[in-house]
């Protein structure tokens, strides 16, 4: 089979072509990638070994770990990070990250971006999540400063006010 | 910007768009598949492989692997379906309910949408220190990662197997011996009280253990991962015990060929390597003629080694049992002279030489004429008629040959004895013990001197000598010894030995020590007399390997190795109480002569005692695939595919090989499961410390079927407590035709745990695993079906 010579990426509804070899190497992650190539730091690694969340991207409209994916393997893929939920022209933001204010669903912000992901990927499928179901999915995103209690709020908030 | 640096060593990356394009990638030992990519990108992040693979092959590309289907009660899921789909899937929960459960307790809702069905049962055994070496706070020596040992099986091993370890490479006593003795089952077999088992696997490695227990050097005993922990287990001894147990039963043992094949073996030597090569091309059922220039047979063994190591009786016993199968032994045949290599290439069909390494390697100083070669005196005394050295004798030299020819002269009332090395006691290449032997006798050694020259006449002789001093290392890695100016001394002897090495007297043959061939067809040359002087066992493994290759010369195909061993191995329970080893001694010095056996024999119960002692070195980890546990209760089917076939395997089976379930170039393509009866009752429970991020301390999957409140139908596997999942077989048995009341819920449980062998801190596992199984037994839903069907 021929070689792969380039990967192309849409991020945040930006297409981006990437050199295999130069821009992104076969080894690097998802999650190395769109921090060091793409400058996007709000994609955290912390674990980096698919046990935190602190990555968690949306990659195709489902919620998945950067950390754990290889770049290479998401050729012609749409990734979404905490970046790309603002209004890119309003500048405003996302009703989900304004919830996560409103209610301080956070103390040092470091899980944060993971979770309002993966709570988008979440009401992207099902608007209406009971809360058994938030917290099924929100069961691998970790927060050691226990916030877990006012993301619920925000998110409950965001889910009764959609209704 | 530029990329990141590479965290994980580098790879290539190629996508596989079909699953032959797939498997001819992967038939590189080199390359690795990636599915899912949750399991491999941790262990190559990580970097605890002794290996990387140079090449990721990615068949997620290959898009018809993800699908569940079922057709007339068969489901099959392509390998690629990930663990989400599993779980959310309406047939799984309708009808195969645990293998949804199963694959919902993986892990995290993320890494379930990226894990699949393949990837989680391909899975690698898991140890908590395999993985994350750092937990111990440093450096382990871990099994699975190219170690000798295993610190969990010593150390903490809380999570690890309660069933038994596994081993895929040699234990490292094994990995020692030349000849590749499997020490540690022999042992086992001790342990289960089997001597005559362990007897004969000792035997078909080693024809000759009475000899090799005596005179062994036991490079085993020093690899033993035991002598880390307090005292190496007495290997040796042992082997003495079951050869002293093969010579009692020659019958047993040295048994008579079932066939004769019609061909003529002409072996050249009766030393170890001739013996052991006569016994097996016999066995084979060949025409065996040993000639031999000696009156009796037996070599090196017989007339070189002192009898005080290896008692004469004990090679003759060896040599008797070996003619009893109808070895012909023509003695007093002086190869080259009385018989000729042309005329045995003539007369036999393929001819062993295995002549040893006795000729004497000359010193290199004047008046060395006068010196008399060690192997001459330790002949001369074995045969009874001594040379006279008279009162003060040196022996040149610092190997066994020069210890026992001063070992030798003492006993013979030898008043001074006095060996004369030119390095010092670390590069002596004789044995440490036989050194010391030497020096409790009253054996005098002189260091850093080396011999310059002898003058005189016999019986009053003088050496002179030069004191040394260490330089830098040589080729051999051994100190270079430096004359010290000024320092040359002259003392009188009544004889000087030399023992300053001996060589083979066929050097002008060319041989392959791999194979003992040699560049004349039909000709083969093993032992000493190929390699120079070395131990017995290796005389042995050479003996063994001519009579393979003489035997495909023959045109028989060589035994193979019997496929691997894939029996859980079992440990002993009180392995771990620190004890003293048991071995034998020597005789006080007093007591010690020229003719009887200096070392004792194993008290009672001391071979029992060191068995006992023996690690029975492997790998604790465990297999803790949810899936696995689950596949194999409903006892599904693996679909494999190859380059250019596929092959089905019970996945119990598939899941016994432990780690390489799969030949380069295999991939698991589909899983098919049949549909469990309409009524059966379905149960995966799993016990772990943390939901969502841990992994199964112990798991247990049952399917079980109850009609007019009979147990019809029981099937149950426990996970994550051996290196592969577990049916409870005597458990099954139990409940089948029963009621499942609490009683025998409580007999089936005790049953499903019976084997089991803790470890020093996991006999927890074992009540939980029980509490498990009593549970599966007694859940609501069985309950209430006996109730319904009990009305």
């Amino acid at each position: 089979m021929p070689d792969k010579t380039n990967i192309s990426l849409v991020v945040n509804n930006r297409p981006y072509e990437l050199m295999i070899g130069k821009d992104v190497l076969p080894s690097n992650t998802l999650a190395e990638t769109l921090r060091d190539y793409l400058g996007l730091l709000g994609t955290k690694i912390a674990c980096d070994r698919a046990s935190c969340g602190a990555c968690t991207v949306i990659l195709n409209g489902q919620a998945v770990l950067a950390c754990t994916l290889l770049t290479i393997e998401c050729e012609g893929m749409n990734v979404t990070t905490i970046e790309g939920l603002e209004d890119p022209k309003t500048g405003r933001l996302h009703p989900l990250q304004q919830a996560f204010i409103d209610e301080t669903a956070f103390q040092c912000g470091f899980c944060t971006p993971g979770i309002i992901l993966t709570v988008k990927a979440l009401l992207d499928e099902n608007p209406n999540p009971t809360e058994d179901e938030i917290k099924e999915a929100l069961a691998g995103n970790f927060c050691r400063c226990i916030s877990h209690y006012e993301v619920l709020k925000a998110v409950n908030a965001v889910v009764k006010g959609g209704k | 910007m530029e990329a990141t640096e590479d965290r994980m060593k580098p790879f290539n990356h190629i996508d596989a768009r079909t699953i032959d394009e797939a498997a001819e990638l992967l038939k590189s030992d080199k390359a690795k598949l990636i599915a899912g990519g949750t399991d491999l990108l941790g262990i190559l992040k990580d970097q605890i492989l002794p290996e990387y693979p140079d090449t990721i092959v990615n068949i997620k590309t290959i898009s018809e692997l993800g699908y569940i289907r079922e057709t007339d009660g068969l489901l099959r899921i392509g390998a690629l379906t990930k663990l989400t789909d599993i779980s959310e899937s309406q047939i799984i929960k309708e009808s195969y309910k645990i293998l949804g459960e199963a694959a919902k307790s993986v892990a995290t809702p993320s890494i379930r949408r990226m894990a699949t069905l393949g990837g989680n049962l391909c899975q690698d055994v898991r140890c908590w220190y395999y993985r994350y070496p750092h937990q111990t706070g440093g450096r382990i020596e871990c099994y699975l990662k190219n170690g000798d040992g295993c610190y969990a099986l010593t150390r903490e091993n809380q999570y690890h197997s309660i069933f038994g370890g596994l081993r895929d490479k040699d234990t490292p006593c094994k990995a020692a011996c030349p000849g590749s003795i499997d020490i540690a089952s022999h042992m086992g077999l001790i342990r289960d009280g089997k001597i005559e088992e362990a007897a004969a696997l000792l035997f078909e490695k080693n024809p000759l253990p009475a000899i090799t227990g005596r005179v062994c050097p036991h490079f085993c005993e020093q690899e033993c991962n035991r002598g880390d922990f307090d005292e190496p287990v007495s290997i040796r001894d042992i082997e003495k015990f079951l050869g002293d147990y093969i010579l009692e039963h020659p019958g047993t043992f040295f048994r008579k060929p079932e066939h004769n094949s019609g061909r003529r073996i002409a072996i050249v030597g009766s030393g170890p390597a001739g013996l052991v090569a006569a016994y097996r091309l016999r066995l084979a059922g060949h025409h065996v003629t040993v000639f031999e220039r000696m009156a009796e047979a037996g070599g090196t063994l017989n007339y070189v080694i002192p009898a005080y190591r290896l008692p004469k009786s004990v090679v003759q016993d060896c040599v008797r049992a070996i003619q009893s199968m109808g070895v012909e032994f023509k003695l007093n045949v002086n190869f080259g002279k009385d018989v000729k290599l042309s005329v045995l290439r003539k007369e036999y069909d393929a001819v062993f030489l295995a002549t040893g390494a006795l000729d004497p390697v000359s010193i290199g100083i004047p008046g060395e004429g006068l010196a008399l070669p060690g192997v001459s005196f330790l002949i001369s005394v074995k045969q009874g008629n001594p040379t006279d050295v008279g009162t003060r004798v040196a022996v040149i030299g610092g190997g066994n040959t020069a210890i026992d020819a001063a070992r030798t002269a003492k006993r013979l009332g030898v008043k001074e004895v006095t060996i004369i090395y030119r390095r010092t006691r670390n590069e002596m290449p004789a044995s440490p013990e036989e050194i010391d032997g030497a020096l409790e006798e009253g054996v005098k050694i002189e260091y850093l001197t080396s011999p310059k020259k002898i003058s005189g006449n016999a019986g009053k002789l003088q050496l002179q000598c030069t004191k040394m001093s260490l330089g830098e290392p040589d080729v051999s890695g051994r100190r270079q010894p430096m004359p010290l100016k000024g320092s040359e001394f002259t003392e009188s002897y009544t004889a000087i030995i030399s023992a300053t090495g001996q060589q083979s007297e066929l050097l002008n043959v060319k041989i392959d020590t791999q194979t003992t061939r040699t560049q004349r067809k039909g000709v083969f040359a093993g032992g000493d007399a190929a390699t120079g002087p070395a131990t017995v066992i290796e005389a042995i493994a050479s003996g063994s390997q001519a009579a393979r290759s003489i035997e495909s010369y023959l045109g028989n195909a060589e035994a193979g190795n019997g496929g691997k061993d894939q029996s859980l191995l079992r440990f002993n329970n009180d392995y771990l109480k620190k004890t003293e080893r048991i071995s034998t001694s020597d005789m006080p010095v007093s007591k010690r002569s020229l003719d009887t056996e200096d070392r004792t024999y194993l008290v009672p119960g001391g071979v029992e005692h060191e068995a006992n002692r023996c690690f029975n070195c492997g790998c604790v980890s465990v297999n803790a695939s949810d899936l696995a546990t689950v596949l194999s209760v409903m006892d599904a089917k693996v679909i494999i595919a190859g380059v250019g076939k596929a092959r089905e395997v019970p996945v119990n089976e598939f899941l016994e090989a432990f780690r390489n379930n799969l030949e380069p170039g295999e991939i698991v393509t589909e899983i098919q499961v049949k549909r469990p009866l309409a009524n059966s009752v379905q149960k995966y429970d799993k016990f772990r410390l943390r939901e969502s991020i841990d992994f199964a301390v112990v798991s247990v999957a049952s399917i079980l079927t109850v009609e007019r409140g009979i147990c019809r139908e029981a099937r149950i596997s426990l996970g994550a407590v051996a290196p592969r999942p577990i049916r409870a077989v005597k458990a099954e048995q139990l409940l089948i035709g029963h009621r499942l009341d609490e009683k025998q819920a409580d007999a089936a449980a005790a049953a499903a745990v019976e084997d089991a062998l803790p470890l020093e801190k996991n006999s927890y596992k074992v009540s939980i695993a029980r509490e498990l199984v009593q549970r599966a037994i007694l859940t609501p839903e069985a309950s209430a079906k006996r109730g319904n069907n009990a009305r």
